[in-house]
């Protein structure tokens, strides 16, 4: 079944074109992996799909619904979590205050907003900070709990933008293995990463951009195979 | 009638070239430390009562008194910044702003003070009476406030653009890492800007000493316009500040003859609000508001 | 000792403390701790929406004012009792705090360009105000004392002083139920960042809202106490900028965003400022030097406030273990 959409998605900033004409199928269950140079649009996409940014044309529809107009509030009430590149914990909350914030968007009762936020910091490998203030967190911790937090919002689709970026090689395989257990527990995930073999190992379909324009797309066998990825990204990072 | 609001209109570029040259210290003050200067009418009346003491204390005229003013706020600029705001660089907006808040009581309940609440007012014998041109009257007061606004601008402006130190000053307002990568001393420059823009304040009152009674607390009134013309010029560009402190000086004096005194400042109030909701970056474009 | 129980011993003693204060104070000391306690309201006042929403406000004056004035105008103009029109002038305070909000947050203002905003709408609510007759223009309004409780007059001060007293404690309960629910959880995500705020699914527009008009309606219950206390108000004095700034000194003092920092900064503060006016009684403007030096000393030394640094300090502790 298809979760999300997005046909001929296009932004422009004072006529730069950071996003131009891309198009997406996300179905359910799948692990769908973006890549490209900085500045490739990535994150700029993402934000259009999640409603920081309008749109400047293009449709996108999630199960059935337009959501180009929406605002990120209301799409994540819609199912649509994200994190961030750079992580973003409030300070002054514990960690399971900062989780349960994520928790009250599905949860109505405070008793079942901590339950749920509980269940999450389990989930991600936390429980020992709960109580802590998340200000006191290293970059991998910060991480999980940005993870924690989208996943108690109880989202349909979950967009982690850089999720691996900084963290230490023992890390990133726990994140890989936590990001095979979301999956496993029935939330769609789109993956912006610049590790490479972490994004193939984990990926069903791979899309590639380059300066805004969908380049690629296919399993990661075939887009690591194509000719204009290897020459546009792969190749380059590839000499480095 | 006409006459009248032709007058109105002239004092109006008059008074605003005073307001602008403040104005522009606070934008000077604000593009480099990004900061919003909350002493910035404080430090104004420090350079009015600086004029009265020099000028009534050794008898000289207050035009000559106004370069003591210069340096004095020179000084006080350089080291509020050196010793108070250097120290919190990496501190929410906020705080910065509530520092010089402090600053800006301790500066005008030192002032209460030293010289109590009453009024003074500076007799100038520079001048006799005033220059009349037909139906319209002219103190020469202001024209030579507004001549010296226009000279010390011209100075500014070639500091900024042509030393060393003025060069690195712009640097830094423009790209702070950039300028430290080639090797400009931040922590000097932001000291020397703050410097310069408190000077700017400090001349811009030393102007209206022969012109106003002055008091302790008569910065406050040109605070807030200080914030208006330098924001509807858009924070942190010199040229924008200059216009507008002329738009905001020519408004504020023909709605005061067209609706009386207390309305014009509602005018400019509004106007105020209205720029920050639609067009926060100003009237010319180029702030450097805060991105986050 | 976790912080629960701290909490509850700053509780109790500091209700102690309020409830017998007036049988150990004489009329002159009696007169600070009410006006330690005007100071405290609007602190947490300004604490909710600035400390806790993290929305920095420099216009508080503009909710305190209008409390004054409506409680004042209704009383001397129609006779409504001030019982009732403190309620009303909470709601309009409340009313006018959103749409001020909606502007501003509408079209994204922040820090120190929200600041400056809600400096300029205090400005123009003191102007207009000024310049409306029937609301006795700049002379300002003289409210007959005629002593009656119903009418939120009293003869004794003692009276005074437990109105203000129970007005700060709801201020205070409000905000320790607030911070532990959805509402309290929420603020301080979106003062913490707003962007991830909304990635969580919180309404940051409607919370910053509800932020502003909780905290503008207990500004203006300050107003109206105010203008029942002294019997006199005027646009000067109820709209001053300096109201704005005695919102804000008790929270930097005290510490923003904790619950008992306003209350502790308002104790210190305005103490300190009697003292350094019956020390200097010949001088005017000494205690306004103190005044600007415990600011720019706070702001350099101690940014948190004092239970700001104390939760900190234990916080690092908490991580170690």
């Amino acid at each position: 079944m298809i979760l999300l959409e997005a046909k001929d998605v296009c932004k422009y900033f004072h006529g730069n074109k950071a996003v131009d004409k891309v198009s997406m199928t996300i179905n359910e269950g799948e692990i769908v992996g973006l890549i490209g140079a900085n500045g490739a649009g990535k994150t700029t996409f993402f934000n259009c799909l999640t409603g920081y940014y309008k749109a400047t044309s293009g449709t996108i529809t999630f199960m059935g619904k337009s959501i180009e107009k929406a605002k990120p509030h209301t799409i994540c009430k819609m199912g649509i979590g994200r994190t961030f590149q750079i992580a973003k914990p409030f300070h002054g909350l514990s960690v399971l205050e900062n989780t349960v914030v994520g928790a009250y968007n599905k949860c109505r009762a405070k008793s079942d907003a901590y339950k749920k936020a509980k269940e999450c910091i389990d989930f991600t490998g936390l429980s020992d900070k709960e109580s802590l203030d998340a200000a006191s967190l290293n970059t991998g911790e910060q991480r999980r709990l940005e993870l924690a937090r989208a996943l108690a919002t109880q989202p349909k689709l979950l967009l982690l933008d850089e999720v691996m970026a900084g963290l230490t090689p023992t890390e990133s395989a726990e994140m890989v293995e936590l990001i095979r257990k979301i999956r496993d527990s029935g939330v769609t995930i789109l993956m912006i990463e610049h590790i490479m073999p972490a994004l193939m190992a984990l990926s069903d379909t791979v899309y590639v951009l380059d300066t805004g324009r969908l380049i690629s797309k296919g399993t990661p066998e075939e887009v690591s195979a194509d000719k204009q990825v290897i020459e546009s990204y792969l190749g380059k990072s590839a000499e480095v | 009638m006409n006459m009248q609001i032709f007058q109105a209109l002239l004092d109006g570029v008059l008074m605003g070239g005073v307001y602008a040259l403040a104005a522009l210290g606070l934008s000077l003050i604000f593009g480099v430390m990004k900061i919003t200067n909350f002493a910035h009418g404080a430090m104004m009346t420090v350079g009015m009562y600086t004029v009265y003491v020099v000028s009534t204390g050794l008898g000289i005229s207050p035009y000559i008194a106004l370069i003591f003013a210069a340096a004095t706020l020179f000084i006080l600029g350089y080291v509020v910044q050196h010793t108070l705001i250097d120290r919190i660089s990496q501190a929410p907006t906020h705080n910065q702003l509530l520092l010089t808040l402090g600053v800006a009581y301790i500066l005008e309940n030192g002032l209460l003070a030293i010289f109590t609440p009453n009024y003074k007012t500076l007799e100038v014998d520079d001048f006799e009476g005033s220059i009349k041109l037909g139906q319209i009257t002219l103190s020469p007061e202001k024209i030579v406030a507004f001549a010296v606004v226009l000279v010390v601008t011209a100075v500014i402006y070639l500091m900024l653009y042509r030393t060393r130190t003025g060069k690195a000053i712009r640097a830094c307002s423009q790209n702070r890492e950039g300028a430290q990568l080639m090797g400009i001393v931040i922590k000097k420059t932001n000291a020397i800007a703050f410097g310069v823009g408190a000077l700017c304040t400090g001349i811009a009152g030393a102007l209206l000493t022969p012109i106003l009674s002055i008091y302790p607390t008569l910065g406050e009134t040109f605070q807030l316009k200080c914030f208006v013309i330098a924001i509807l010029g858009g924070m942190g560009n010199l040229w924008g500040a200059l216009i507008s402190g002329l738009i905001v000086g020519v408004v504020e004096s023909v709605t005061g003859y067209v609706a009386g005194g207390s309305w014009s400042d509602l005018t400019v109030y509004a106007v105020f609000i209205l720029i920050l909701l639609v067009k926060p970056s100003g009237l010319f474009g180029r702030s450097n508001r805060r991105e986050h | 000792m976790n912080t629960k129980n701290i909490n509850r011993i700053t509780l109790t003693a500091l209700l102690i403390i309020g409830v017998l204060f007036p049988l150990f104070a004489d009329f002159y000391v009696l007169c600070i701790g009410i006006n330690v306690l005007i100071a405290a309201l609007l602190g947490q006042s300004w604490n909710i929406m600035s400390g806790y929403a993290g929305q920095f406000s420099f216009g508080h004056a503009v909710f305190f004012g209008i409390g004054a004035y409506t409680s004042t105008a209704l009383y001397t103009m129609f006779g409504v009792t001030p019982w009732i029109g403190m309620i009303i002038g909470a709601g309009v305070a409340a009313a006018v705090g959103a749409m001020i909000g909606f502007l501003s947050f509408r079209y994204k203002l922040r820090d120190d360009y929200f600041a400056l905003a809600t400096l300029a709408f205090a400005e123009i609510f003191r102007i207009l105000v000024n310049n409306t007759k029937s609301l006795g223009g700049a002379t300002g309004i003289l409210i007959p004392y005629l002593q009656n409780p119903m009418e939120y007059q009293f003869a004794s001060d003692k009276t005074y002083y437990y109105v203000i007293l129970m007005l700060v404690a709801l201020a205070t309960v409000y905000i320790a139920l607030m911070s532990k629910s959805k509402l309290g959880l929420n603020l301080v995500a979106i003062r913490g960042n707003q962007e991830a705020a909304a990635a969580l699914g919180v309404n940051v527009l409607k919370y910053k809202l509800i932020a502003i008009s909780s905290s503008a309606a207990f500004a203006a219950l300050a107003g109206t106490f105010y203008a029942q206390y002294y019997g006199f108000i005027d646009p000067s004095i109820v709209f001053a900028s300096s109201i704005s700034v005695e919102a804000i000194v008790p929270c930097i003092i005290g510490g923003s965003g904790t619950l008992y920092g306003p209350l502790l900064g308002a104790l210190l503060i305005i103490p300190l400022q009697e003292i350094c006016n019956s020390l200097f009684t010949s001088i005017s403007g000494v205690n306004m030097i103190v005044y600007g030096a415990v600011i720019v000393a706070f702001i350099l030394f101690c940014p948190d406030g004092i239970f700001g640094r104390i939760m900190k300090i234990k916080g690092k502790k908490g991580a170690k273990q």
